[in-house]
């Protein structure tokens, strides 16, 4: 006698395959190229939230009058106006803990890169960071370099901070993927929303 | 052994294989540290500072990931190529070399210098030594260190340990930053990868496909091979 109260097994089965259909449906847009949060890369931290805040630390004026502009433009047109994450300036000198990137250049360092300075849970699934700290070379914001390419170097490190790694490149480039002007992609920016 | 046991926990991104090689070398290393006794104290020139500098590793430390934007090499010939020197050499020697971004990072990187002995060089004419700088721990800006860098999944160079390094001079104002006598710096990170015997067996954890992949597992006949190409 079966019990009233259980589903029968035939639309249990049914129920799984719809269960299994939707969930594959939902991972395909973001399945491919980019690791990226709890389905695709629970190995990279995320961001603690979808407000993002940033502030420059950097001391000096030239370096501020040459890349605070396009962090403004990654920021505020990339994350800010293209991902449903809210992209926020700190005003200058106002650094706290609280504050989600910072960044600055410096001569220690040959290449832009990205790390968590502080953790807001290490235990979670993936990993939350509270503070990302990005640096600059110093020697390549007076070399000529190109607007292009530093905005693809901020939108990259930024994206850092949100969640990606560097895994397999996608077919469509964004700045994750070496594109060559800061712009994210449709592919990341559809792994961007899915995890905020 | 707690150190590898420690990174395990948070590099999960690593393969297994190289969590494997990072406890093989953390025994080896253990053997050759009591046989030996670990020589490490600053460099001359060097600004030191508090507590510990011997660049060793703390297993009390939180671990992050350092994620770098750097020229991407696809094959063994070509990182050759674009470098100056290739070797292969025991580090003899680290020592922290300070923390030069105080006054713009509140949590600024503590370097070390790792000296390395020289077995053979694949390219190039270096000295017997070899010297490169290496970030190994944020500080809460006051020297204190608060948390342990691994580079593209890469762990803290220490005595010991036996090194492939596709090598370029060091920049006149890196050396003039550290104050230290600098000769050479990886060219990128997977300029720099663990030997195992005479086979290659961790390198930068970067994107599934990249060089550290094709290093990963091949001997040093067939690098040096690929180098003199």
């Amino acid at each position: 006698m079966q019990n009233p109260a259980q589903p029968r097994p035939r639309l249990r089965r049914l129920a799984v395959v719809v269960l299994l259909v939707a969930t594959s449906l939902a991972m395909a847009s973001v399945a491919s190229g980019h690791g990226f949060g709890t389905t695709a890369n629970p190995d990279h931290y995320i961001a603690d939230s979808r407000i993002h805040n940033w502030v420059a630390t950097e001391e000096s004026v030239s370096v501020l009058t040459r890349l605070e502009p396009l962090w403004r433009t990654v920021m505020n047109g990339q994350y800010g106006n293209r991902t449903d994450m809210v992209a926020s300036e700190v005003a200058y000198g106002s650094y706290t803990i609280h504050t989600d990137v910072y960044w600055f250049a410096t001569t220690a360092v040959s290449s832009s890169d990205a790390l968590c300075v502080r953790w807001a849970d290490q235990n979670s699934t993936p990993k939350k960071c509270n503070q990302v700290r990005v640096r600059h070379p110093w020697k390549k914001v007076f070399d000529g370099t190109s607007d292009n390419t530093w905005k693809q170097g901020i939108c990259h490190e930024v994206g850092h901070s949100v969640g990606f790694d560097d895994s397999s490149p996608e077919t469509s480039a964004g700045c994750m993927s070496g594109g060559s002007n800061g712009t994210l992609s449709t592919h990341e920016i559809n792994h961007i929303n899915n995890q905020y | 052994m707690e150190r590898f046991q420690h990174m395990k926990s948070i590099t999960s991104t690593i393969s297994t294989k190289r969590l494997v090689y990072r406890c093989g070398l953390a025994v080896t290393t253990l053997v050759l540290a009591v046989a030996c006794g670990a020589v490490d104290d600053t460099l001359p020139g060097a600004t030191s500072t508090e507590g510990s500098d011997d660049g060793t590793t703390d297993s009390t430390l939180e671990t992050t990931i350092l994620e770098r934007n750097e020229e991407v090499f696809v094959s063994v010939a070509e990182i050759g190529r674009a470098s100056t020197d290739v070797v292969v050499g025991m580090v003899s020697h680290t020592g922290s070399i300070g923390t030069p971004d105080v006054a713009e990072d509140p949590h600024a990187s503590e370097f070390i210098a790792v000296t390395v002995d020289v077995e053979e060089a694949l390219k190039g004419q270096p000295d017997k030594q070899v010297v490169f700088a290496w970030e190994a721990y944020l500080t809460d800006g006051g020297g204190k260190r608060t948390m342990e860098i691994l580079a593209e999944g890469l762990p803290i160079p220490k005595v010991g340990d036996r090194l492939l390094l596709f090598l370029v001079p060091e920049d006149k104002e890196r050396v003039e930053l550290f104050g230290a006598e600098l000769t050479h710096r990886p060219i990128t990170l997977d300029g720099l990868a663990y030997i195992d015997g005479s086979t290659v067996e961790l390198v930068a954890d970067k994107f599934e496909g990249d060089l550290g992949d094709s290093l990963l597992g091949l001997a040093l006949p067939a690098i040096r091979a690929e180098v003199s190409r």
